[in-house]
């Protein structure tokens, strides 16, 4: 497949900016006036991107840019990509359930376990940050983070 | 004399040096901890700060302001993540400098380049206050938008990468700093019906996943450290002082940008360092390598953003008019001391004035002389593995995100916000064109309502407008060509 995959988001973009310019047709002029110069502008833009690419002439047989380029992602080892995107995910259903405090430390903590790192470095830092949150986030500039639903269900 | 002398005993008074200290010390920790920006600084120290003497009040709040752009330069150069809005451009060379070895490089001469800018704000603020007046009155809406937009085409056209989908890029960042209520009508624009939106889409989720998110997954699946070269990492701070000096006419004239844009209130701390970056690649000589790690590409939006600092001061004190978010809360702080911002503080308080200009000098070598000392041990980041760096990192991105509302939708904004960036990083795809429109949108729209209900359409006619509009257009061709050229001269 010799697909660029700039141009699909270029139709994106340009699929968001046709949205905006007939969702804003009901604002009120002024109200208006701004999504207009962006959308109109960006949709120029995104016509002569493709334009431009279809007077250029393809060069050579470069991968680069292409969505074959775009899939060596594949090349990435699946553990690498299901580890990481899994412990984003984990904190954020985590955070959401149990608040972002524990979340986070919980997060750090397994991330390193999982990558190998030995008990005396992981444990070091999960005191580390738990010193950071609560001592200078919490008590020192007073910021408050995301509780959680559990402690609210359970009626804490 | 009498007075500049008197300024300069107070400063170096126990109380003068402990404010100043304090000051350089919260802007050392805020700086570089993207989300945490001055403005959260100065009203951390804000209840502390009234209960002082005006001199040693504003001392703290002028070594926040001198120091805070140096500092930033951290994460710029490390992570690519941008410490503040000012710090945007030196992400373009300071990281892939890190990522070829030379961290200590770009921290060294990003810290001496704040440095001379800061000195220049100083000297600046100290020469220029009687033509400030007359300058501010040509600056009218119609000016102030071009200025925008002048900044926002820069950025497309500058970053690397496509610039019509750059410039596309831009539109939907304008686009998404629309949504919520409108400022004027009250009607509610791409809310879906949520309460979370109508203020509009806050700026931290969206900014810390298009940079931070983006570049630390980047990270995580190559499975390297930041810095992929061999070299030993601390080495070459020196080097990057060197640079500084032999590059001096550039920071000069990159100080001179900052000092200008830095005057006008309302557009300086977003596109200041853009506007610099965009001089330093069409002037100086071998502008194709601007993007894959020059120093100059450090040493330009570094000058310009810390004499800025210096420079959005006189607005604020002589006019009243905040120059930026944190000039506010400085002026909120005035006012509780009980001091009126004016042309006759300048008459009546001119001991207070030289307390700032002394203050923002001293701030800014001692800023400069901290960070340059911690640069060995802040480069020793590159070198650490990313399944250590990723979690910890992403941490900060976590509850830098939770300073806007402490909601899930905070979180669910990063992730999304980070895998778009992460799409763009890996289709190399200017994300920085993004940001900017998003940043600014607000601003435009402000300005282009105000120009068209003042003027109608004869604002586009205004000279001032026509001058701005030619130079944004000089500079497109001037940077296309430059680069066509360069490309040529490779082949």
């Amino acid at each position: 497949m010799n697909i660029k995959p700039q141009l699909i988001v270029v139709f994106g973009l340009m699929a968001v900016f046709c949205y905006a310019l007939v969702s804003s047709w009901s604002f009120p002029t002024q109200a208006r006036m701004a999504p207009w110069f962006a959308g109109i502008g960006g949709t120029a833009m995104c016509i002569s991107y493709l334009v431009v690419s279809l007077l250029r002439k393809q060069k050579g047989s470069a991968k680069k840019g292409t969505l074959e380029a775009f899939a060596s992602l594949g090349e990435l080892r699946f553990r690498t990509v299901a580890m990481w995107f899994g412990s984003l995910a984990a904190v954020v259903v985590t955070t959401w359930l149990i608040g972002f405090k524990v979340a986070a430390l919980l997060f750090v903590f397994s991330y390193m376990k999982l990558n190998g790192r030995g008990w005396f470095e992981s444990v070091a830092m999960l005191a580390l940050l738990a010193l950071l949150l609560w001592g200078l986030f919490s008590e020192v500039l007073m910021m408050s983070f995301i509780e959680g639903m559990l402690p609210w269900w359970l009626g804490f | 004399m009498e007075v500049m002398a008197e300024a300069l005993a107070y400063i170096f008074s126990p109380w003068g040096v402990i404010c100043l200290l304090l000051g350089i010390g919260v802007a050392m920790v805020v700086g570089p901890l993207p989300g945490l920006g001055g403005t959260t600084g100065m009203v951390l120290v804000l209840p502390f700060v009234i209960q002082l003497p005006p001199e040693a009040g504003i001392l703290v709040f002028i070594g926040i302001a001198a120091v805070l752009h140096t500092s930033d330069t951290v994460t710029s150069v490390l992570f690519g993540v941008p410490g503040t809005g000012g710090s945007m451009a030196t992400i373009v060379d300071g990281y892939p400098m890190a990522r070829k070895g030379e961290g200590a490089r770009a921290l060294a001469a990003g810290f001496t380049a704040s440095l001379i800018g800061g000195i220049v704000g100083a000297v600046f603020l100290l020469a220029t206050v009687p033509v400030m007046h007359q300058l501010l009155q040509i600056m009218r809406s119609p000016e102030l938008l071009m200025m925008a937009l002048m900044g926002l085409t820069m950025v497309s056209v500058l970053t690397k990468g496509a610039p019509l989908i750059g410039l596309a890029l831009a539109a939907l960042g304008l686009l998404m700093g629309q949504v919520g209520l409108h400022w004027s009508t009250g009607i509610g624009r791409w809310t879906f019906a949520q309460l979370y939106f109508e203020t509009g889409v806050p700026l931290l989720p969206v900014l810390l996943g298009v940079f931070g998110f983006a570049e630390i997954t980047n990270l995580v699946m190559q499975g390297s450290t930041i810095s992929v070269m061999g070299q030993e990492v601390g080495k070459g701070r020196w080097q990057g002082v060197k640079d500084v000096f032999h590059h001096w006419w550039l920071a000069l004239r990159c100080s001179a940008i900052g000092v200008w844009i830095g005057i006008i209130p309302g557009v300086g701390s977003s596109i200041v360092d853009w506007l610099a970056y965009g001089h330093a690649v069409q002037t100086e000589k071998h502008g194709e390598s601007f993007g894959t790690g020059d120093v100059r590409g450090v040493i330009a939006p570094e000058t310009s953003n810390n004499a800025k600092a210096g420079a959005a001061l006189l607005p604020t004190l002589a006019f009243g008019v905040p120059g930026s978010q944190s000039m506010v809360v400085m002026l909120a702080a005035f006012t509780m001391m009980g001091i009126v911002p004016g042309p006759r503080l300048f008459t009546e308080m001119p001991h207070f004035i030289f307390v700032i200009i002394w203050g923002l000098a001293l701030a800014n070598i001692v800023g400069c002389l901290l960070c340059f000392a911690l640069t060995p041990l802040l480069a020793k980041i590159c070198k650490i593995p990313p399944c250590i760096l990723g979690p910890v990192v992403m941490m900060f991105f976590f509850i830098g995100a939770q300073t806007a509302t402490t909601t899930m939708m905070d979180v669910y904004l990063l992730v999304f916000f980070g895998i778009f960036g992460y799409i763009l990083k890996r289709l190399e795809i200017p994300r920085v064109p993004f940001a900017m429109g998003f940043i600014l949108g607000n601003i435009v729209e402000r300005y282009l309502t105000i120009s068209d209900a003042a003027y109608g359409a004869a604002w586009l006619m205004r000279p001032g407008v026509i001058a701005i509009g030619l130079l944004t257009i000089a500079g497109v061709v001037y940077s296309t060509r430059g680069k066509k050229t360069s490309k040529g001269e490779q082949r």
